[in-house]
């Protein structure tokens, strides 16, 4: 079979080298350069949607290929209902973010393009890893690029904000490592097999049939190793005090990348490892981790609402909207875990966008206080249309994507024996808050008189600006319209996760 | 009829490699002598000739994996476990050759005994690895240290070179003191120096009755003193104290020797008694082994957080490596061993590495190795930050680099050992060893300098920064031949096994 995941995972390394070859000065080179591979890799990626099973569970476009043998150790690559959307969303997010590096990267812009085409194999490489060392592998090559990224094209206290971004997250990962040593070792034992395996399929199979069964004490061991991992990277409260300093020092386009993709590798090493993987954990654990995501989701909003930075504003909604996705996560039901992985494209879409939004006019006043603006709408019209949209997006209006999953998560909480009525009625004070908060930013900067000289004579989107827009905002709507077109291809692996969740759980008891 | 001599069988192959490395260097000295005028770069370059012969006269040696030679009545033993564990340290001697032969005449220390000296040193640590008798093992450490004493006072015209070799000279005198006793201890109650019959009278020993036998006590007794000289040597907390004295007063290659051959030779030494002759006693070192890794994993790491001095700071970073690589010799299984030289390879790559990046930004004159002076390093030689920063991230176990593998090994070996602690104690101090690795890629890439510094570079300095980049990429990319080489590489368990 073609191996299309390799193509996908290594054509933008291989764009990495290439622009290694380019002349240092010339700056627009290497800037199309980047643009060219990463527009190649999103089309080569769309044909993974195209060609995917929608009625086949389990992993597709599968490649294994021995790598360190004597340890079990594979490069093991597939792709499931689970991991498609969030593959193609990395790929059609990086040409945007590249794009958008145009008006506002101008120092060393071809180490920044190379980094930028590193983070992308890197990310992609977490999300289609099927054994467990590669999926370390690239989870911790994701920190090299973005850390630079932000220590050397940030603002103000970038190095602060980039040592404090590696060390979390890296502090998290080691413990995953524990996690993923042990993991293989007790399997081993487990299964009587002569070699250890890290092949997450294996494992995993080995789970369901019942032929591995960790022992509860070990199993809450292995799960709060990987849940501490995960729960960084996405970040939960009480972990989540790098991610604003990281968003509001890095350059708008590392932004896009952080909130869009990079949040993701958490939610999604939620479902593929602590779900997957602990069951039983995963149960036990649920309550309490649901009252730390309600927790994110009111404390996100809140600090939200108190803030004047636009950037910081739209950085601690993602501590909210992330909440909402663990929420649906451990609901521990399909519903639930669907609406959480949907809502993982829809925050990655819209996030993206109103990061982009608040670059476009940093970019044009250097400022990114909302006292500084008002009665925007007025000199920049289709700005203010777009940003509107975007807004609504986040803020979660019927008919855009934001709603579909929300309500899909509320529903699962609601239905949910570890969670239930309790939880969706405190979230629902989220919603209602994200409107608030996202409203008034709205409200400050666009509508009133304009009340600053300066803000006169700005100058609307440019055709570039506009045209990212509304890349982004066609797949906001199409999910919006149509969301069984994104749900049908996820439904067969998440049910499968959820019913072997069911069973193995049921086992248990 | 006067009585008959028996000469026991001699078997010149097992102790091939150290018969070369010993000729070559005592041929050099002489060579030396003879060499007209000032310059001593030749002498340098027959030394790395007489490297290379060596490895290939292991290579040529080298037994079938698990099998082993002994001779000299047992006393010394050629296992695979042995020659890979030679050509690692030929390695590290040749990386410490290469970068010092411009060294030396920069900083107008140049004299020809420097070279043979090292070479005196490595086959020193050659024979440590190799040696089934305790009074072989002290004959090792001795040979070894002796030469190195002589090598930390090398830069003579810094007194703290000197005070660096007299410190060293101190605490070895003390340590071997230890050392020296505890192996009397043990031939008291053991009868024999010999490590497989020390195993062996353990073993029957222990086995007769419930009673402690005295003299196994006696062993045991002597074993801790054995151990406490071996952690000097290692530097293990809380036996470093002269550990980043020494390195910040020693010539930097030296430091950079130091750090990697003598440890590695040591804990080869040290992993060969505990699991030959030790292993009976394997409830009594490992809760101790398990207490001083941790210590000094944490210890190491935290002092280097706070070290601004870069020769210090990779000072106190090896001493938290020795916490990792104890780790993996105190688990002692198969995996224990394929870890430590796994780790030692790939500690070896980066810290050479390191330590040749030092020396490209060291003054003539100057004593001061601030991490200022890589501020800004990336905007004027990017190559030399990024070879850095590959290093720093290696040592600090980011993949995808060796140091990764290397420390995945170690605790994959101790959770296997069921150390679960200890694998939990690792990854805790690999997270707060981050910390100052970062800091110094950080000050690279994203500072701007704080004064001008030139690098100086030479051909020995490039090459090994060269070949100790590749390597750490490459095995961290591609461990697959490496772990095949070190999972040959068996500790012989008993005579001729």
């Amino acid at each position: 079979m073609f191996p299309y995941l390799s193509l996908i995972l290594w054509l933008p390394a291989l764009g990495a080298l290439a622009l290694l070859a380019t002349p240092r000065e010339q700056h627009q080179t290497a800037r199309s350069i980047a643009l060219a591979v990463s527009l190649l890799t999103f089309v080569i990626s769309l044909a993974l949607p195209l060609r995917f099973n929608a009625a086949d569970p389990s992993m597709q476009f599968v490649e294994q290929v021995a790598w360190i043998p004597q340890w079990g150790i594979s490069y093991h690559l597939g792709l499931d209902g689970l991991s498609l959307w969030l593959v193609v969303l990395t790929t059609f997010l990086i040409p945007i973010a590249l794009f958008a590096t145009w008006n506002s990267i101008h120092a060393q812009v071809r180490y920044f393009q190379i980094l930028m085409l590193l983070l992308e194999t890197a990310m992609i490489g977490v999300f289609i890893a099927l054994d467990t060392i590669l999926f370390y592998l690239f989870w911790e090559f994701t920190l090299i690029p973005m850390a630079f990224m932000i220590g050397i094209w940030g603002s103000g206290n970038r190095i602060y904000a980039a040592r404090k971004f590696f060390l979390y997250t890296f502090a998290g990962s080691v413990l995953m490592l524990m996690g993923i040593i042990g993991l293989s070792f007790l399997h081993r034992d487990a299964t009587g097999a002569e070699l250890t395996s890290f092949s997450l399929t294996q494992i995993m199979g080995d789970i369901r049939t019942g032929a591995f069964a960790l022992e509860f004490g070990m199993e809450q061991l292995l799960f709060g190793l990987f849940f501490i991992a995960f729960a960084i990277k996405v970040p939960m409260w009480p972990f989540h005090t790098w991610l604003p300093d990281a968003h509001v020092q890095a350059p708008t386009a590392g932004s896009v990348i952080l909130a869009g993709v990079l949040l993701k590798l958490g939610t999604y090493g939620l479902i593929r490892f602590n779900l997957s993987l602990f069951p039983n954990a995963s149960e036990w654990a649920a309550p309490a981790i649901g009252i730390l995501a309600v927790i994110g989701i009111i404390y996100g909003a809140w600090i939200a609402f108190a803030q004047t930075d636009m950037k910081k504003l739209v950085a601690y909604s993602s501590v909210s909207h992330m909440g909402f996705i663990v929420l649906g996560i451990f609901a521990l039901n399909e519903i639930g875990i669907t609406g959480a992985v949907l809502q993982m494209v829809n925050h990655g879409l819209s996030t993206g966008a109103l990061f982009l939004i608040v670059g476009y006019i940093y970019e044009r006043r250097h400022t990114r206080e909302m006292s500084e603006f008002g009665g925007l709408w007025t000199v920049m019209p289709i700005y203010g249309g777009l940003a509107l949209v975007m807004v609504l997006s986040s803020v979660g209006l019927p008919g855009l994507n934001g709603f579909i999953g929300e309500f899909a998560i509320m529903q699962g909480a609601f239905i949910s024996p570890a969670l239930g009525w309790g939880y969706v009625a405190v979230s629902v004070i989220g919603v209602v808050l994200a409107a608030v908060y996202l409203l008034r930013m709205y409200r400050e900067t666009f509508m009133g008189e304009v009340n600053k000289p300066e803000n006169a004579e700005l100058k609307d989107l440019s055709g570039g600006e506009i045209g990212m827009m509304v890349a982004l905002l066609v797949p906001i709507v199409v999910i919006g319209l149509f969301p069984t077109l994104f749900f049908a291809p996820m439904q067969a692996s998440i049910s499968e996760v959820a019913q072997a969740f069911r069973s193995v759980v049921a086992e248990g008891q | 009829m006067p009585p008959e001599i028996v000469i026991p069988a001699i078997d010149v192959r097992v102790i091939a490699p150290m018969l070369t490395i010993f000729a070559w260097a005592t041929v050099l000295l002489m060579v030396d002598l003879f060499m007209p005028g000032k310059d001593r770069k030749l002498t340098g370059y027959l030394a790395l000739a007489g490297l290379a012969v060596t490895a290939l006269v292991t290579l040529a040696v080298q037994p079938a994996p698990g099998t082993s030679r002994t001779s000299f009545s047992n006393m010394v033993v050629l296992d695979s476990f042995g020659t890979t564990l030679t050509l690692i340290l030929l390695l590290i001697a040749a990386f410490s050759i290469a970068i010092s032969i411009n060294y030396l005449s920069y900083h107008n220390i140049e004299m020809g005994e420097y070279y043979p000296l090292i070479l005196f040193a490595t086959g020193g640590m050659i024979l440590l690895g190799q040696s089934t008798n305790l009074i072989l093992v002290f004959l090792g450490v001795e040979l070894l240290s002796i030469t190195l004493y002589v090598l930390t006072a090398f830069f003579y015209p810094r007194y703290t070179s000197e005070e660096a070799g007299l410190k060293y000279l101190l605490l070895g005198a003390f340590a071997a003191g230890f050392l020296i006793y505890g192996i009397a201890l043990i031939y008291g109650g053991a009868g024999t120096l010999d490590l497989f019959e020390i195993g062996a009278f353990l073993n029957t020993s222990l086995a007769v009755g419930s009673a402690f036998p005295p003299g196994a006590l006696l062993v045991l007794i002597g074993g801790a003193l054995v151990l406490i000289g071996f952690c000097f040597k290692i530097s293990l907390v809380p036996f470093h104290m002269w550990t980043p004295d020494v390195y910040e007063g020693s010539p930097t290659p030296v430091a950079a020797f130091m750090s990697v051959g003598t440890k590695g030779a040591a804990f080869a030494a040290l992993l060969r008694i505990l699991i030959v002759a030790l292993l009976p006693f394997k409830i009594y070192w490992l809760p101790v082994l398990g207490v001083l890794a941790t210590l000094t994993m944490l210890f190491g790491n935290i002092a280097a957080l706070m070290q601004p001095n870069m020769k210090r700071m990779l000072a106190y970073s090896s001493v938290g490596h020795a916490g990792y690589i104890t780790i993996g010799i105190m688990t002692a299984g198969t995996h224990g061993t394929e870890s430590f030289l796994f780790y030692l390879l790939a500690y070896a790559l980066a810290n050479m590495g390191a330590f040749a990046v030092l020396i490209t930004l060291e003054r003539r004159g100057e004593m001061a190795w601030s991490v200022d002076d890589f501020a800004g390093l990336w905007k004027r030689y990017p190559l030399l930050a990024i070879a850095m920063a590959t290093f720093m991230l290696s040592l600090a176990g980011v993949p995808p680099t060796a140091g990764f593998f290397g420390k995945f090994f170690v605790f994959a070996a101790a959770w296997e050992d069921g150390q679960i602690f200890l694998v939990f104690m690792g990854v805790l101090s690999s997270a707060i060893a981050a910390f100052f690795y970062l800091r110094v890629i950080m000050r690279m890439f994203m500072d701007e300098p704080v004064r001008e510094v030139i690098p100086i570079f030479n051909r020995g300095l490039t090459i090994t920064i060269g070949i100790a980049v590749v390597g750490t990429i490459v095995f961290g990319l591609l461990p697959t031949p490496l772990v095949s080489l070190v999972q040959n590489s068996v500790i012989a368990l008993g005579v001729g096994g």
